[in-house]
């Protein structure tokens, strides 16, 4: 299990990742995030839709309700031009955190 | 029972259809996540009602959701079409909380009138109390540099000054931008004024050096102020003495007749002088008209007034050094000059009414009354919203069991007390504009009020704002704290107790009371004191005309023999000025001392005033020792002839006996030798407030400047018209040069005492304000008492007791907060009024009689407010009050 301050910080790089391969609706997008990390990344309900809430807000993604085969319908999320720059940003922010950790620790304390 | 979960699933969205932090569309997403949790947990082998339980699990707990949700509500909202409806959803509710609060205040037309009357007279209070006070500070502020001027004084109080003193300190002192020296020439004897037909007398009649308009910030209407007052014979008027004589307001070149003596040319017309201004005056001739005075730079002699204005404010401190060396090297190379007295002391224009004239006192009295007043109000206001929380705790149960938070709560009762000082400050300022009419009459003062000043308007908002927050914040808070289950349980409604704040209240109230009423008491009693005085002479029945006129004092026997021949007249004399403005100086020499020094300055200080041989009769001195003047018209003084009448003081100063002072020779400075006629009885030939000193009284017709006629008083009524009339005829035949107009000794000396006289009124009309804004709390608070002991009362009387047991149960707490009131009260008013008395030569005496009269009228009033309701309480029917039980 991830720190909460850690999951908290990495939602939004994740969902927009998860989003930048196709819509996708809410609980789908926590059962491949589940299935990504190897069960490590549990959201809930909670800390889920208010953050795709937000999202839409700040213009990121944005969200339409389809029909579904089995049952009533559901809402489904989409990457916005806006949300895929935003994605661009995060990742490098990740990536320069990601390398300076690696260049600080080293190949074998990183790999142990 | 079996699961079913499409039951399940709609009473979890029925929980949150009325929670406003999920929309809808929320909650349909929320579903569809619960679908798909159940969905896949079905797969995986687990029951419907296991996949429920887990998808719930994983949602979290309903708070927490809706923390969450909350956070994002309003930017979801305002990015959506939602946003409007919210809007309108939250108007919506402060319409409710706006029309329960009405709804509210009609249906408790006591309360709501009670709490209404008090805050609003409070308000009114405090806002005319605050405009008095700003009046206060504003004195002299009218001057561009009232901050860097200052006044000379001779000494440490003496506003008198020598010739010397504004011409040496401006050649001398870099410091000193520009001096003024004032001669207040109509200050004590009225100034005769004509312009063909306008005859008038004048007080407000100065002399001025021509830098009088570089000093003070006078406005130009007509004329150059640089140049105006330069030349002999000119003078500056003001708009209306400008308006008075010529009917329009410049009239330069025109000339004014003073004194029936000289002409003066009109060279500048000024705007009148606010009444915040410390010095008044709407003439002013030129200080070279009066080469004697001008063209002399003398040290020893006191009649002027002098004002600097300095490079800056901060320039006062080294000035005042740079002074006292000078003085010093003064008195070192003339020792006719030294002396201890010989000193100058600077006081800033803006310290002389505040502090020299003691207004501050005042200033610092009415801002205390003011705020207490205010918070008398409040705690009235607080009072009765918490008490009448037990009729209110219902509907809080009510409203928070249908899901109101302690935050709707709490807007909603803070609304209310909002609402109630909004209406409360309107009606406030409706009542100030009606006040400010008689409190200007009551006050001497001139207090303007505009509609359109924006200050105004601006101090009643922020006092409502503090007003509401100071009365409505605790009743905000203890309401919305009320438990639902707690308050819905009991069938009675009644709410948590919080007597015992209440009572801290109600005992502030009391202290209030008491302490303002002990004020009121000692202030009215150090005035009534002050007036009922034996003034030492008698002031009733006597007519005062100006003869300030050399025509008239070389004519002085014959009018005198007219008008003593007139039946209504009892006597005629003339003095120089009438008791109470008797202020001119002599040093005395004695046989003791050198009684042929020539030296003025030396010896003791005097009062000395030239009277005629009628003045015993006229004030009816009492003689102690020795006789007055012998009747002689044709005496004149000189040196070594001089006749003196001394007062008490002047022959106990001295350590002499009465009887041996006459027949003793004294010279009043310089030359004027003569003899003790007599000795009489101290009176009071100053305000009040100043301690009698030595007093001589000498015969020198040359400087009489007010004729004293004494009219019969046994006359019947109607006749002092007829009697004034008859006056008037001779005076048009014996002084045509001067107008008739004349004032009455009694009114003359009353005077003294009008700043007092009004202070105490005011003082006096805002205590009694206090006090019943108090007592309306009191009984407001009484009603809600009775009712909430209804049924204890009921019972007590199934049980046995008599009506008086029960008017005692309901009074007794009163009586033992009144009683706690007055132990904390008596201190601290001993202590203020004490220090307010010491500003009085002849002060009242603070006795226990005072503290303990307003402890019991306090008392009484608490009763009497109570009674009503405690009696009514006690005759109440007991199958009645217990009939719901």
């Amino acid at each position: 299990m991830l720190s909460k301050q850690l999951v908290a910080a990495s939602l939004q790089p994740i969902v927009l990742t998860i989003l930048s391969r196709g819509e996708a609706y809410g609980y789908e997008i926590m059962q491949r995030a589940l299935d990504l990390s190897n069960g490590q990344l549990v959201w809930t309900a909670g800390t889920l839709y208010p953050l795709m809430h937000r999202l839409e807000a700040k213009g990121l993604i944005s969200s339409a309700w389809h029909p579904s085969e089995s049952g009533p319908r559901r809402k489904y999320y989409r990457i916005t031009s806006k949300g895929q720059t935003v994605l661009e940003a995060d990742k490098k922010e990740w990536i320069n955190v990601h390398a300076i950790l690696m260049n600080l620790w080293g190949p074998e304390l990183a790999i142990a | 029972m079996m699961f079913n979960l499409e039951t399940a699933i709609s009473t979890w969205k029925n929980a949150l259809k009325h929670n406003r932090a999920f929309l809808p569309e929320d909650i349909e997403e929320l579903e569809g996540h619960i679908r798909d949790h159940v969905h896949s947990a079905c797969e995986a082998g687990l029951s419907e009602e296991e996949g429920y339980r887990r998808a719930l699990k994983e949602i979290g707990d309903l708070m927490g959701l809706e923390t969450e949700y909350k956070k994002v509500f309003w930017s979801k909202v305002l990015t959506r079409t939602g946003a409007v409806k919210e809007i309108i959803l939250e108007v919506k509710m402060l319409i409710n909380y706006l029309k329960i609060a009405f709804r509210n205040l009609l249906r408790y037309k006591g309360y709501t009138s009670i709490n209404i009357i008090g805050l609003a007279a409070g308000i009114a209070c405090f806002i005319v109390i605050g405009l008095f006070v700003k009046d206060e500070l504003s004195y002299d502020r009218h001057n561009e540099h009232a901050d860097s001027i200052v006044r000379v004084l001779y000494g440490e109080k003496q506003i008198y000054t020598p010739t010397a003193v504004a011409p040496e300190f401006s050649r001398r002192f870099p410091e000193v931008v520009s001096a003024t020296r004032i001669f207040p020439i109509g200050m004590f004897n009225s100034i005769t004024v004509r312009k063909d037909e306008k005859l008038f007398e004048e007080s407000g009649f100065i002399s001025a050096d021509s830098t009088l308009f570089d000093v003070f910030t006078l406005q130009i209407v007509a004329g150059q102020p640089e140049n105006a007052l330069n030349r002999p014979q000119t003078i500056a008027i003001s708009r209306t003495a400008a308006l008075k004589y010529f009917n329009r307001i410049d009239p330069i070149g025109e000339t004014l007749n003073v004194s029936g003596s000289t002409d003066f040319e009109v060279t500048a017309v000024f705007e009148d002088l606010p009444s915040t201004s410390h010095v008044h005056f709407s003439f002013v001739t030129s200080f070279v008209s009066y080469p004697r005075w001008s063209e002399r730079e003398i040290w020893d002699r006191s009649n002027f007034f002098t004002y600097l204005r300095l490079q800056d404010a901060r320039s006062m401190e080294p000035l005042q050094n740079k002074i006292d060396a000078m003085v010093a090297q003064l008195s070192a190379s003339d020792p006719n000059l030294a002396s201890e007295q010989f000193f100058f002391t600077l006081q800033r224009l803006t310290d002389i009414r505040l502090k020299f004239e003691g207004r501050e006192r005042y200033v610092f009295m009415f801002s205390a009354i003011g705020l207490l007043i205010l918070l008398v109000a409040c705690a009235n206001y607080i009072n009765l919203a918490t008490a009448r929380a037990s009729r209110r705790a219902r509907e809080v149960g009510i409203r928070k069991v249908s899901g109101a938070h302690r935050g709707h709560l709490m807007r909603q009762f803070f609304g209310e007390s909002m609402l109630m000082v909004l209406i409360a400050s309107i009606l406030a300022v409706v009542l100030v504009f009606i006040s400010i009419g008689p409190l200007n009459a009551v006050s001497g003062k001139e207090i303007a009020l505009s509609l359109w000043n924006l200050k105004f308007w601006g101090l009643i908002v922020g006092l409502g704002v503090i007003m509401a927050g100071l009365s409505g914040v605790y009743p905000a808070i203890m309401l919305s704290s009320y438990q639902p289950a707690t308050v819905l349980k009991s069938a009675s409604g009644r709410g948590t107790g919080s007597s015992k704040f209440r009572n801290v209240l109600v005992v502030f109230q009391f202290v209030v009371t008491v302490f303002l009423l002990v004020g009121t008491f000692v202030v009215k009693g150090q005035l009534s004191l002050m007036q009922d005085r034996d003034f030492g002479f008698e002031k009733d029945h006597v007519v005062v005309l100006s003869m300030n006129d050399a025509a008239m004092r070389s004519n002085y026997e014959s009018i005198k023999s007219v008008l003593q021949s007139q039946p209504y007249v009892q006597a005629v004399s003339a003095i120089q000025s009438t008791p109470g403005y008797q202020f001119s100086g002599y040093g005395m020499e004695t046989e003791e001392s050198d009684l042929t020094e020539q030296v003025p300055g030396g010896g003791q200080l005097v009062n000395g005033i030239t009277i005629d041989d009628d003045v015993v009769n006229v004030l009816g001195l009492h003689l102690i020792a020795g006789s007055n003047f012998p009747d002689d018209p044709s005496y004149t003084p000189s040196d070594g002839q001089y006749r003196y009448l001394v007062n008490e003081q002047l022959v106990r100063s001295l350590n002499w006996d009465p009887d041996e002072a006459v027949g003793k020779k004294i010279n009043l400075t310089s030359g004027r030798v003569g003899e003790i006629f007599g000795v009489y009885q101290d009176y009071h030939y100053q305000s009040l407030h100043n301690e009698i000193n030595a007093q001589a009284l000498f015969i020198d017709p040359s400087q009489f400047r007010n004729l004293m006629i004494k009219l019969r008083p046994d006359q019947g009524s109607g006749s002092l018209t007829a009697s004034m009339a008859s006056l008037q005829k001779i005076w048009k035949d014996v002084a045509p040069q001067k107008p008739f107009s004349f004032k009455f000794l009694d009114d003359e000396f009353d005077a003294l005492y009008k700043a007092d006289v009004q202070i105490s009124e005011v003082i006096s009309v805002f205590s009694v304000l206090a006090v019943l804004i108090a007592c309306l709390g009191f009984i407001g608070l009484a009603s809600f008492t009775a009712e909430r002991k209804t049924k204890e009362i009921g019972v007590r009387k199934v049980m046995g007791a008599t009506v008086g047991q029960i008017y005692l149960l309901m009074t007794k707490d009163l009586v033992l907060l009144v009683g706690i009131a007055f132990a904390i009260a008596t201190p601290f008013a001993w202590y203020f009024l004490n220090k307010w008395l010491e500003n009085f030569s002849f002060r009242l005496e603070l006795t226990v009689w005072t503290f303990l009269t307003a402890g019991l009228v306090v008392l009484l009033i608490a009763v009497i407010t109570v009674s009503y309701q405690a009696l009514r309480a006690s005759y109440l029917d007991p199958v009645k009050s217990l009939r719901y039980e």
